[in-house]
């Protein structure tokens, strides 16, 4: 029978095979405090030059794939960031950097980040 | 010392711990659709538990022990939901910790938090909370290729006593049996090391009727831009001294040896290996009539290994194939005494039934063949130990090679070193060995709460798409197509900084004459205009990662109702906001920084046309082609993950052999037997008995066979 009262997450690590680039891959289930359900994926790459170095990070993405106050972010959850949206969302890191460094405001940030979901084309 | 029947006792052990490290609840929780029911502040936490299904083993116990204290939530607290879930991010987190300094090559960790043993009829109404870790990094035997270290699989973690990892240094006991050794144990270190070599390894493992001993220094190097994906290179001293019927094989070898793996090559990805190995060392054998087949009972030894490999491999199956070429000499002159060659081809399959209850243990068919052959041209002499014995353990053609080629006949129904009937062994011989194992009974590896729950599954194909969209978007930033583009976006960066320089002029408040409507509106939209500049500026800073955000910076699916639904690019969000901002200036009297921004905004207006069309121009397909490429890897892994591979799995198992050693009158020898095959994740243990149905006078009725492998999930 289905379970729907287990949170839980699958977290997959790869090496490639030339042991120079690693791939992080964290799928999650939680709850919100109203019992609510929450999907996160957390997307990493780390990339090293020899493989005596150790890896240093390329990418580190966390994206809340919660299921759905309009038809794109259902779309997101069921199908996954497509190209503009990944475009966004290695973007607005870039704001929620400049948001911790005071830069701009949360406002802003918050802007880009909701883009990641507005900007999907189906 | 165990003996054999203890050796049983070890492994029966090891299952029945999976067995019982499955709990079962004993209270109903009815309202697991609705968690909040619980969280109200009714229930009270009776236990916390932290679970594995291998935590029989000390090392995975006393790591979940340390956990359990950090937790968020206690026996004694009120349940609380957010507390619940955080739980299972801290034990991610600790585990993530305690594994930077293992370097794995892969693992799936799965962690599941749910409640049980509800007491809901009556006061005090208490749950208890149940963590469970699954983790495949009970050692970093997931490695990529079809074949694997040999030293690996004769030290597994499972039959090692403990296994340290701190840092640089690894020391790994480790206990093995087989019927010519009996059984023995021993110890490996190895130390990490800086320069040219990358570790250092000692290790030495003894019976009372065996000693081996092994040094060696090892390195790795990934040459870029060369069809060379990876060159491992080793300079090693062995020695060993074990039985070979009533006869001993001594010999001390010293080794100098390269070896290389090509990329996959064509549609089909196709790996090529080549190695060589220069050896230099002596052998002693107790014999006293080997004169008689041109054989050396004791002498130097000194030659040239080489050889030629490849594999192809698809989801279901793994052809590998190999020749090996030999050139020996007796040590003391640089004439060619024998040439040995060696032809040694494998076919493994995998096949998983297409319909599995979900959550059910997957029931593996697996099939693994191989066939080896091999011929010693004697010109002048050849060292006995050079000849082939054959019998029920493996032995490769290049010791401390990734790539096995198999260098004697493989029989498991006669033991080590005996198949040959002559004492000084063969000079030509063939094995074939077949094995069938179908799993019946186990666990899969994503347990049934995951693997039933309807959203999963969805969940992880768009995380797939995700994965290898984001990955798209990182190899748009090395792909070198963009230059022209980043080019044209020089006027773009000028005009930025302008709108800045009159940005920084305006007063930090605007004057109080102006009605406060209008001010609060200007204020607004200066925040807007400035905060949209300093976005697209940081995106100009780094010029690297540019390209992977153009699409966001210059392209909106409709311009025209963009801003209604926060789907407009940056650029086309700062032109919108710089319109409302400069006609808001000039209505205030700022006339010189209004011309400026609107001059700025029509430059924007003229130029993001033109080079939203040059984007859509240029072509992607090399990063998408890269970015496939490692999703390749990452989608085999995961597939098999979901749909192969089970934490622990019972498969009953038969074994054929056929083998022949020439010169020998007996024929070709046959085994045939079965077993039981144990299977940790992709960690197989198979013990089994091989009858010898053409028995001869002296000989048993077959012999027991213990064999260690790894299954690869990187298909």
């Amino acid at each position: 029978m289905p379970n729907p009262g287990t949170a839980f997450s699958v977290d997959l690590l790869i090496v490639t095979p030339d042991q120079l680039r690693k791939i992080t891959f964290k799928l999650s289930k939680g709850f919100n405090t109203d019992g609510s359900v929450n999907w996160n994926l957390e997307f990493g790459l780390q990339e090293r030059s020899k493989t005596t170095d150790p890896f240093h990070d390329v990418v580190q993405l966390k994206v809340n794939l919660q299921p759905a106050l309009h038809a794109k972010a259902n779309a997101t959850a069921k199908k996954g960031l497509d190209d503009t949206q990944t475009s966004a969302a290695i973007a607005a890191a870039d704001s929620a950097k400049l948001f911790s460094q005071g830069d701009i405001s949360k406002a802003s940030a918050n802007n880009a980040a909701k883009r990641v979901i507005a900007v999907r084309g189906t | 010392m165990l003996n054999r029947r203890q050796y049983f006792f070890a492994l029966a052990a090891c299952l029945w711990g999976i067995v019982l490290s499955s709990s079962i609840s004993s209270q109903t929780c009815t309202h697991l659709n609705d968690l909040a029911f619980y969280s109200k502040g009714g229930y009270t936490v009776r236990e916390v538990r932290l679970e594995s299904p291998i935590d029989f083993l000390h090392a995975i116990s006393s790591q979940l022990n340390a956990l359990k204290p950090q937790l968020s939530v206690q026996p004694g607290d009120v349940f609380k939901l957010d507390a619940f879930t955080d739980g299972k991010d801290l034990i991610n987190k600790a585990l993530d910790d305690a594994e930077k300094n293992q370097d794995p090559r892969s693992r799936i960790r799965v962690v599941l938090a749910k409640i049980a043993n509800c007491g809901e009829s009556a006061p005090p109404f208490q749950l208890d909370v149940v963590y469970r870790v699954f983790t495949t990094n009970y050692n970093a035997y997931l490695t990529h290729t079809w074949e694997f270290k040999s030293n690996e699989l004769e030290r597994p973690a499972t039959t090692a006593a403990t296994s340290q990892a701190n840092g640089f240094v690894t020391l790994q006991p480790f206990v093995n049996y087989n019927h010519t050794r009996g059984l023995y144990s021993g110890v490996m270190v190895r130390l990490k090391l800086p320069g040219i070599f990358d570790n250092v390894e000692i290790s030495g493992s003894g019976s009372t009727n065996s000693n081996v001993q092994d040094f060696q220094l090892s390195g790795t190097r990934t040459p870029r831009k060369t069809v060379w994906q990876r060159v491992d290179y080793r300079i090693a001293y062995t020695h060993s001294d074990v039985p070979a019927g009533s006869n001993r094989l001594r010999e001390g070898t010293m080794l100098a040896q390269a070896f290389g793996a090509t990329r996959p090559l064509g549609s089909k990805g196709v790996i090529l290996r080549s190695g060589f190995s220069f050896e230099g060392g002596n052998q002693q054998t107790d014999i006293v009539n080997a004169a008689a087949t041109r054989s050396l009972v004791d002498s130097g030894y000194g030659g040239l290994k080489t050889y030629l490999g490849a594999t192809l491999r698809t989801k279901s199956y793994s052809l590998a194939g190999s020749y090996g070429l030999q050139l020996g000499t007796d040590g003391t002159t640089g004439h060619v005494d024998f040439i040995k060659n060696l032809v040694d081809v494998g076919f493994n399959g995998r096949w998983v039934p297409q319909h599995e209850k979900a959550g059910d243990v997957h029931k593996v068919l697996a099939l693994e063949t191989q066939f080896t052959a091999g011929f010693i041209n004697v010109r002048t002499a050849v060292p006995v130990v050079q000849r082939f014995f054959g019998g029920n353990v493996s032995h490769e053609f290049i010791e401390g090679d990734t790539w096995l080629i198999r260098s004697q006949p493989f029989i498991r129904s006669i033991p080590e070193n005996r198949l040959s009937a002559l004492d000084v062994g063969g000079t030509k011989f063939f094995s074939a060995n077949v094995t069938v194992a179908k799993a019946f009974w186990g666990r899969a590896i994503i347990p049934k709460e995951i693997a039933t729950d309807p959203d999963f599954f969805p969940a992880l194909e768009a995380s797939k798409v995700s994965a290898r969209n984001i990955l798209v978007g990182v190899y748009l930033s090395k792909i070198n197509v963009f230059g022209d583009i980043l080019t044209h976006l020089d006027p773009v960066e000028a005009d930025l900084t302008k709108l800045r320089t009159m940005l920084d002029s305006l007063p930090a408040e605007f004057p109080a004459s102006l009605p406060e409507d209008q001010r609060e509106a200007l204020d607004d939209s200066r925040g807007l205009v400035s905060d949209a500049t300093k976005i697209i500026q940081a995106m100009f800073q780094d010029r690297k990662t540019l390209p992977s955000k153009l699409k966001s910076l210059l392209k909106e699916q409709n311009s025209a109702t963009c801003m209604d639904d926060d789907s407009c690019s940056q650029l086309t969000t700062l032109r919108f906001n710089l319109a409302d901002f400069q006609t808001q200036l000039a209505g205030a009297g700022f006339t010189e920084a209004a011309a400026v921004g609107k001059a700025v905004k029509e430059s924007l207006d003229r130029q993001q046309p033109a080079l939203v069309r040059e984007l859509d121009a240029i072509d992607i397909t090399e990063a998408e082609r890269l970015a496939d490429a490692d999703m390749k890897l990452v989608n085999a892994t995961l597939d098999s993950f979901t749909k192969e591979l089970n934490w622990f799995a019972v498969s009953p198992v038969a074994a054929f052999d056929a083998a022949r050693v020439w010169p020998d009158k007996r024929g070709v020898r046959y085994g045939i037997g079965s077993g039981v095959r144990l299977s940790l994740v992709n960690f197989n243990v198979t013990v089994g008995y091989s009858f010898n149905p053409r028995r001869n006078p002296g000989e048993g009725r077959g012999a027991m066979f213990v064999t260690m492998d790894v299954t690869d999930v990187f298909r």
